[in-house]
């Protein structure tokens, strides 16, 4: 197997030189015009920078960005993916962190297929095999992650981290080899960038364009290029469906398949995807920055219980640990412990936070704060984050549990169960709920009562217009909790 | 053109100034809110905003929405 990125490219150059590779609105390169600009560029690079430096790269959201990175890791640098726009304080904050200067903006050494072929004489046969690529130990890139702590994370990835995560992208969703992605996610964040690096490992296809509010690009991409997969987060998938009005259904026989991850999948997500790609395979994947997409499920073909996260991917290893951090290896709903994580795709460190690198990987797993239990099968289940979990009278109560009962009250929007400190209980179950205009709490409170287990019901319930969330659409309990 | 005003700050309620800005190429608002204008528009105006429409240049001022509504 490979041991990077850029040597995948390379073989795929030789192998397969005028299959497409990347693709945008304006540009589209096959293997062999991608690997010759990968190295006109890295020459440039490799002047103005000393190897190993890092250097931000502002996201461009098309072909040139994914060169311009490939291309820093090449010269021997370590590209730092940066937002689009991102406010000078965001690159200042980052270059500090770094202690870096460098930034290659987004109009920065443009690519052009002029120069491509000037440079090389339009023959491929003139370009030299490189001498060696990166191991598989030295980093690649730094990838930042926000988190739910509002702290901004670098996580160090490796060159072979890339290789072991794209392996599990490519055989959790069984990827074909004349497979066209389109990716419409950011591709300065860690889920967009890995479905690009995935495709190229692969030797298939990829589009990436500029989010999904385009629409009429959207089925131009689709069409021009013949897309046979999809990359969505589950907020993409919903504008996607609502915006197209009924005509992504026209191609429910090319696509093969969506991926979808970034954040929690809504049942009513999942009912959408389904009733418009009834045959294809719909995977709701588990993941971190930190380990890669590490679980991957296909919801339109398998039927599984609430909270399963499916198949562990073709790298990763999953132990439960209990509170003192033993290991239980007991299987089924009963034996409940924090997830945690092994294998190659795990990140090197957190950059320059050895106590915190320390607190969550040791032993080769990454601690998760996630409740989980492993069934007889093997599949995978996800109760709720470890702080998320409600202990009421020492009854554990998982908030997505009775969360997903709840939501389905025609009353309310969407409702969050937090916990609430008690005197007596210990902690008690506080439901905050974002009314329907007709809304009636009684209606509501019946509503539970039929449903929900009587040591699990809400004691509480509050009506807020909305519910506090990060970027990516998770809901911050830690928020609602300092509002009660 | 009031109407549209408001339905663009009852869905953002922290949007601010409209003068002056591009709603959509400045990604002042993200797609999930778009959605929701454009289903609130069609309520309220009683149109069916067509796929074809849907591009940052009918979206990115006021007066720019109340355009496309009025050839609807």
């Amino acid at each position: 197997m490979y041991t990077s990125v850029l040597e995948a490219i390379y073989k795929h150059s030789r192998s397969r030189a005028k299959r497409l590779a990347v693709a945008d609105e304006k540009l589209s390169l096959n293997y062999e015009e991608l690997w010759r600009l990968i190295v006109l560029k890295a020459s440039v690079l490799g002047e103005g920078f000393a190897i190993s430096d890092y250097v931000l790269v502002e996201c461009s959201q098309d072909v040139a960005f994914i060169v311009k990175c490939l291309a820093c890791q090449y010269a021997g640098l370590i590209s730092v993916p940066v937002e689009m726009q991102a406010p000078l304080e965001r690159i200042w904050e980052l270059q500090r962190k770094l202690g870096t200067t460098s930034l290659i903006g987004r109009g920065d050494y443009e690519i052009d297929k002029e120069e491509l072929y000037s440079a090389f004489q339009g023959d491929a046969g003139n370009q030299p095999a490189p001498e060696g690529f990166p191991r598989k130990d030295v980093v690649a890139e730094i990838l930042y992650t926000t988190g739910t702590t509002g702290e901004s994370k670098g996580i160090a990835i490796t060159h072979g981290n890339n290789i072991a995560i794209t392996e599990n992208i490519i055989c959790g969703t069984q990827m074909e080899e004349d497979s066209v992605e389109l990716v419409p996610l950011p591709l300065s964040h860690s889920h967009g960038l890995r479905t690009v690096y995935a495709n190229l490992v692969h030797g298939s296809s990829v589009v990436v364009c500029d989010g999904v509010l385009q629409i009429k690009r959207i089925f131009q991409l689709i069409g021009q290029y013949q897309v046979t997969a999809l990359d969505l987060s589950p907020s993409a998938a919903q504008v996607l469906m609502k915006l197209s009005k009924g005509k992504l259904k026209d191609y429910r026989e090319q696509i093969r398949f969506v991926q979808l991850g970034t954040a929690m999948l809504s049942e009513n997500v999942k009912d959408l995807l389904r009733s418009t790609f009834p045959e294809s395979r719909l995977y709701n994947f588990y993941g971190s920055t930190e380990a890669g997409r590490t679980c991957s499920l296909d919801f339109n073909h398998e039927r599984v219980g609430e909270g399963c996260i499916g198949h562990p991917s073709v790298n990763a290893r999953f132990i439960l640990v209990d509170e003192e951090g033993e290991e239980i290896t007991q299987r089924g709903r009963e034996y409940t412990g924090r997830l945690a994580v092994a294998g190659s795709m795990n990140m090197k460190e957190y950059i320059g936070e050895p106590e915190l690198t320390g607190e969550v990987m040791h032993g080769g797993y990454i601690y998760t704060s996630d409740i989980s239990y492993i069934d007889a099968e093997g599949l995978v289940y996800v109760l709720g984050r470890a702080d998320d979990i409600i202990n009421y009278k020492g009854i554990k109560i998982s908030p997505a549990e009775v969360e997903a009962i709840i939501i389905k009250c025609s009353e309310i929007k969407e409702c969050a169960l937090v916990a609430k400190e008690d005197t007596m209980c210990g902690q008690i179950p506080v439901l905050f709920v974002v009314p329907e205009e007709e809304y009636e709490e009684q209606r509501l409170v019946s509503h539970i009562k039929e449903l929900v287990e009587d040591n699990k019901r809400p004691k509480l319930i509050k009506k807020v217009e909305e519910l506090p969330k990060t970027s990516n659409g998770k809901i911050l309990r830690r928020r609602l909790r300092e509002w009660l | 053109m009031e109407q549209i005003v408001q339905i663009i700050r009852e869905i953002c309620p922290t949007i601010g100034e409209l003068e002056g800005v591009k709603l959509v190429t400045d990604k002042i608002i993200d797609s999930v809110e778009l959605v929701q204008i454009i289903s609130d528009l069609e309520e309220a105006f009683q149109v069916e905003i067509d796929m074809e429409d849907i591009v940052p240049e009918n979206f990115d001022t006021v007066e720019a929405i109340w355009k496309l509504i009025q050839q609807l």
